[in-house]
């Protein structure tokens, strides 16, 4: 077979604030021609990294495109002259919220003056061609749903008419019925000879739709594979998806969580009826209502950017409620600063660790950022605080060299560990209130295991949790009851006894609890 | 009786020198860049290109010394921002105490020294316009430059490739990154423009308005450009309307002398400036407007490439 | 950057400079802003060397002088860098500096028969007021303003009302009756401030350099990296993320309008020892301590023990511009400028290190 493109001893090292990162160690990648060939690894593996080395050049080694050594030191280059495009994971850094979808898409377009129309025009047809649905290139991008956007960075990258496409997590803000359409679409891309590069963790998506997998940990290849192969070789997929997640994170595999069985307590937090408006203004939130319970974990299933972090955000008053009331151990806090509302036990655990950590500041300085307040005096308290934030690094298993060195220099992991250590710490046992986000979000094996367990112990203890999750797999290992969002509603709330995955899949995508369960 | 032909002709006087420099910041800022170093770019250039046309004989030479020496200011700006990626803020505080240094030196030996200044042009046609020909087309110019720059600023933030790239770079430029654009080329060139235009405004101050050298004479002008460009709401036509009104205010001493007492005038521009600025937080801090008008997402926010 | 077939760029250190390493890098890049300013007097025409060579003369004859100086300058430099911390750029001290001196004047004028050691104490504490009040403005705009840098704008323009009120009272109420120059009557002499004997130093300084050591003492000092007061915990952590504090609970609008009420009461404090011990009467012109501060501040890291030490420096540069024929008032500030743009790319090196690659 031909291949398309090589990527021969590819290193690329992260350096700065204590941390040196060795994200590509010598990886060597190939892609044949018309093939569909998945990328597969942990977070932090180093898979981003390694097709962005298409784009912006490597520390070191050789990119052959056809056989040919290429100098691939500019984005333009690469789109260009060799006719890649990408669809990149993080939206917030690949499409421009206040520009239109048309604006948006300008890599195809040259010239010194503009014509949106013609653009408009061809995006439509685009749209079309390649079956993305209906999206108006008029539209501001921040007026876009979750899936809507992760449709407009595909397109972005079809519309140059690529002979290599790489995407990178396309899945995460689709609904499965948009996966399925996706997937079929690149079924097709490859019949027309294009050959295409997929970066996922998604065991399934790999197998069931590339040709060969590479698989990737702490920056170096473990292994690839010939799908066709892999799957003649095991009776049956699961062991395949077994064989492939031990590759994939080494001799730690997740592990079946322990639950036991607790009696759900009494009601702490009640809200009613709660219609959150977003950063632009506009209503994301319409009308929820949710209870909180100790001794319990309930569940927001959703694809992300479904009105999740602006429900959180209104329930402990970072955010304030256009209408409706939260009321939490029978106090009225729905004007009440949001310093009232941690006062009474609400810990908040978000995705975007900028909002939990200061970077620039220790480790001792992040962990006292509730704690601190606790003395009435002007006079921060040392002789408690010392001992205290040195229990939590020991309890926690932080590893970093000293309490006063700053959270940068700490890997990703143990900076969710500090966030973790400091929240759960707010409070004890029933007078903790739990708000996670995401909580294990971009984390290794290891530490998702670890906070998933530190959640159940918390449950078991008492505090009443709102676990928000994008992942299904969490939210059914963790919760008793799941309640599922979707465009700002909730679909429904089912105890987990009742629920399956795929009931709790369809109800992401907008199907109401009743139509689920019939 | 008040002159009103001179009146309306000398607010369109003062409202070019807050124009232009307006029009180079809109597109520093548009393209992510918060240079708050105008005040100081103006003076040294007021005081430079006065002390250039003086010793040369040749205005020409001076007004484009003054322009050069706006570009080369923000170009220390551009580099201590966009190169090394300090804080922008600081930055700009201290090209505006260096420029404001920088023009003492410049400016010392044309104190109280008296040049010919930029002539009036006469339009054929436009100037013989009874009333409007007087107030607008009877000025240096300098002038006529700024009210053609209005439309051809706007037509190319908004109608052209490279206006897309510079609000793309100015929303975020991560994404203009990854998609090849040259984030900190095009930040450059806009910042450097804005230096230019301001260096513009300086010598149009000394040369084109006052007609003379003093030491600090912009009296505190360059902030108000900075507060222009939040009430134009980063747009070229709202900096002309924005130029006009606070050309207005500045004139409007000239006229009130007769009822409050001169210090009190002199605090005219500056107080409504603030009191502006105050209208405009409130109406910016609702979401609604901020996510349509408000100012670019990622100004004065250090761009890092990874 | 390329030169020849090499490229040129930054990478980011393991390890940051920090500590007496930090120290002596900021002042490396001082000698160099020292440097880049002398290039500026040579394109001028003024020899550097022997400029600053005459610079250290006139310092080492006049050190009562550059102490006397020094007084503002420390007030000021101190009263900005609280709120720089917290990321309040305040750079009206100008302003706030001018109220201090007016306030000042205008309560000797008001009580001029009150003993001094009543009257002097009343003039502080007014100034102090008036001077946190002028910079109140500017933390409403730096919470709500609803644009980036409306805090620095705003602290700005409010000079300017500061200056021409100052023009107005000296031109008219407070106007000396009997020269009828524009500057005021001089100050009732229970309103002077007592000077150090055969020199003039006044007294203000006991004031500032305790209030400096409390400052010290109480916010900057960490123990086990935890300083004494929770406000200096808060301004760290709003200096760093705000967002990060805010959810915690922290208060954004109670920190800046703390540091802020101390940043205008010192700026007005140094105009009331400017007033009251130095010139003994109101003029039309200030002398520009406030935009000087700024300098000060940063040069001094935002730190009080920095900040003495580059307070004396920027007061030696001060007398030692008397020094400077045939170069006018305003090399202070061409100097703070290049300090100041010295000064951020010292703290750029040492997160920053130039590599070297070969390309082939």
């Amino acid at each position: 077979m031909d291949s398309v493109l090589e990527m021969k001893d590819i290193c690329k090292t992260f350096y700065g604030d204590g941390i040196v990162v060795k994200a590509n160690d010598h990886v060597n990648f190939s892609l044949n021609k018309g093939e569909i060939h998945a990328i597969l690894g942990e977070n932090g593996a180093g898979k981003s990294t390694l097709v962005n080395g298409l784009f912006f050049p490597p520390d070191s080694g050789h990119i052959f495109i056809n056989g040919v050594e290429v100098n691939l030191d500019n984005p333009l280059t690469a789109i260009k002259e060799y006719k890649l495009a990408i669809a990149r994971q993080d939206l917030s850094k690949s499409l421009i919220e206040r520009h239109t979808v048309a604006e948006n898409i300008l890599s195809f377009s040259e010239g010194f003056f503009l014509s949106l129309a013609e653009i408009e025009r061809a995006i439509k047809k685009a749209l079309q061609k390649f079956n993305l649905g209906d999206i108006n290139p008029k539209a501001k991008v921040w007026k876009l749903s979750g899936g809507e956007k992760q449709r407009v960075e595909i397109l972005k990258a079809l519309i140059t008419n690529p002979s290599i496409l790489i995407l990178d997590e396309p899945t995460a803000m689709l609904t499965p019925p948009e996966i399925e359409r996706l997937f079929s679409l690149l079924k097709n891309l490859k019949e027309e000879g294009k050959s295409i590069i997929i970066i996922t963790h998604h065991l399934e998506e790999a197998i069931n739709l590339s040709d060969r997998i590479t698989v990737l940990r702490h920056g170096e290849v473990v292994g690839v594979l010939d799908t066709q192969k892999l799957r003649k070789d095991y009776a049956n997929e699961k062991e395949a998806i077994m064989h492939l997640a031990s590759l994939m994170v080494g001799k730690e595999v997740l592990y079946d969580l322990h639950q036991d069985k607790v009696h759900t307590g009494t009601i702490v937090v009640e809200l009613d009826d709660a219609v959150v408006n977003n950063d632009m203004g506009d209503a994301v939130v319409h009308g929820i209502s949710l209870h909180l319970k100790t001794n319990q974990i309930l569940g927001l299933a959703g694809i992300s950017g479904n009105g999740q972090r602006e429900l959180i955000e209104g329930l402990f008053r970072w955010r304030n409620l256009e209408k409706g009331r939260i009321k939490i151990r029978g106090q009225d806090v729905t004007n009440k600063p949001i310093k009232k509302v941690r006062e009474l036990g609400v810990a908040y655990i978000p995705e975007d660790r900028r909002k939990a950590l200061i970077f620039d500041l220790s480790v001792r300085d992040n962990l006292m950022l509730n704690s601190y307040q606790n003395s009435k005096s002007l006079i921060i308290d040392r002789s408690r605080i010392i001992p205290e934030t040195e229990a939590l690094i020991r309890r926690y298993n932080i590893k970093t060299t000293s309490p006063l060195s700053p959270i940068r220099s700490l890997s990703g992991g143990n900076r969710q560990k500090v966030v973790v250590a400091r929240e759960f710490s707010l409070k004890q046992g029933k007078d903790l209130i739990l708000i996670a986000e995401n909580p294990t979000f971009g984390l290794d094996v290891g530490t998702t295991q670890f906070v998933r367990e530190e959640l159940l112990r918390k449950r078991a203890e008492g505090a009443a949790i709102l676990l928000v999750s994008s992942d299904l797999t969490e939210i059914m290992s963790l919760c008793d009851e799941i309640a599922v969002i979707f465009k700002g509603k909730i679909m429904g709330i089912i105890s987990r006894e009742n629920a399956t995955r795929e009931m709790i899949g369809l109800m992401m995508g907008g199907a109401h609890q009743t139509e689920v369960l019939v | 009786m008040v002159d009103y032909i001179l009146m309306f002709s000398s607010i369109v006087a003062a409202a070019t020198f807050f124009l232009l420099p307006t029009l180079g910041e809109i597109y520093a800022e548009r393209s992510g860049i918060l240079n708050l170093g105008i005040e100081g770019m103006i003076i040294a250039s007021a005081a430079f290109s006065y002390a250039i046309a003086y010793s040369t004989q040749n205005l020409w030479i001076g007004v484009l010394s003054g322009m050069l020496l706006g570009g080369v200011l923000s170009g220390i700006h551009a580099i201590i921002s966009i190169t090394f990626t300090r804080t922008q803020v600081v930055s700009g505080i201290g090209l505006t105490i260096l420029g404001t240094g920088l023009s003492g030196i410049l400016g010392r030996g044309v104190i109280g020294k008296a040049i010919d200044t930029l002539e009036n042009v006469h339009i054929p046609f436009l100037s013989d316009i009874p009333f409007i020909g007087e107030i607008f087309f009877d000025h240096p110019i300098l002038v006529y430059f700024s009210y053609i720059m209005v439309p051809i600023c706007w037509f190319i933030l908004y109608k052209t490739r490279i206006g897309i790239l510079i609000r793309s770079v100015g929303e975020n430029p991560e994404a203009a990154y990854n998609q090849g654009v040259n984030v900190n080329l095009l930040r450059f060139a806009c910042v450097i423009f804005g230096g230019m235009m301001s260096g513009l405004g300086g010598a149009y101050l000394s040369l084109g308005y006052l007609n003379f050298w003093s030491e600090g004479m912009t009296q505190g002008r360059g902030w108000i450009v900075i507060a222009l460009v939040v009430v134009a709401l980063w747009n070229p036509l709202g900096a002309f309307l924005g130029s006009y009104i606070f050309g207005t205010f500045d004139v409007m001493k000239y006229y009130f002398q007769q009822f409050l007492p001169t210090p009190v005038l002199k605090m005219a521009p500056h107080v409504s400036t603030i009191l502006f600025l105050a209208i405009w937080g409130i109406i910016l801090s609702r979401q609604k407007v901020k996510s349509i008008v408000g100012a670019p997402t990622s100004l004065a926010v250090p761009f890092e490439k990874s | 950057m390329r030169i020849l077939n090499h490229r040129l760029f930054f990478q980011k250190r393991i390890e940051p400079i920090t500590g007496i390493n930090a120290i002596l890098f900021r002042i490396a890049f001082l000698l160099f802003g020292l440097v880049v300013a002398g290039l500026i007097f040579l394109l001028n025409g003024v020899n550097p060397i022997i400029t600053y060579i005459d610079m250290i003369r006139v310092n080492l004859l006049l050190i009562p002088n550059t102490i006397a100086r020094f007084i503002p300058l420390l007030a000021i430099g101190l009263g900005l860098a609280i709120p720089f911390k917290a990321r309040v750029d305040n750079i009206g001290a100008e302003g706030q500096y001018i109220i201090g001196m007016l306030t000042a004047t205008g309560t000797a004028f008001l009580f001029p028969d009150l003993p001094g050691i009543i009257l002097i104490p009343l003039m502080f504490v007014n100034a102090f007021i008036l001077g946190a009040i002028w910079a109140i403005p500017v933390v409403l705009f730096r919470a709500k303003g609803g644009f980036q840098g409306a805090d620095v704008v705003v602290s700005f323009l409010l000079v300017f009302p500061a200056l021409y009120l100052m023009e107005w009272l000296v031109s008219d109420l407070w106007r000396d009756p009997e020269t009828g120059f524009t500057y005021s009557s001089l100050l009732p002499e229970n309103a002077q401030l007592p000077k150090i004997p055969g020199t003039p130093i006044y007294i203000s300084i006991f004031l500032i350099l305790a209030i400096t050591l409390l400052v010290y003492y109480f916010l900057f000092r960490n123990i086990d990296g935890i300083p004494k007061l929770k406000l200096g915990y808060e301004i760290n952590v709003m200096g760093k993320n705000p967002l990060a504090g805010r959810i915690a609970g922290m208060s954004f609008f109670r920190v800046i309008l703390i540091t802020m009420i101390f940043s205008g009461g010192m700026a007005a404090i140094a105009g009331v020892g400017e007033v009251a011990g130095n010139a003994l009467r109101l003029g039309v012109k200030s002398q520009g301590y406030g935009y000087t501060g700024i300098a000060v501040a940063y040069l001094g890291g935002l730190n009080p023990l920095g900040i003495i030490v580059s307070a004396l420096f920027f007061a030696a540069l001060k007398v030692g511009g008397l020094a400077l024929t045939g170069i006018p008032a305003t090399v202070l500030q061409l100097f703070s400028g290049i300090i100041i743009f010295f000064v951020l790319l010292s703290e750029f090196f040492f997160r920053f290190t130039i590599k070297m690659r070969r390309e082939s």
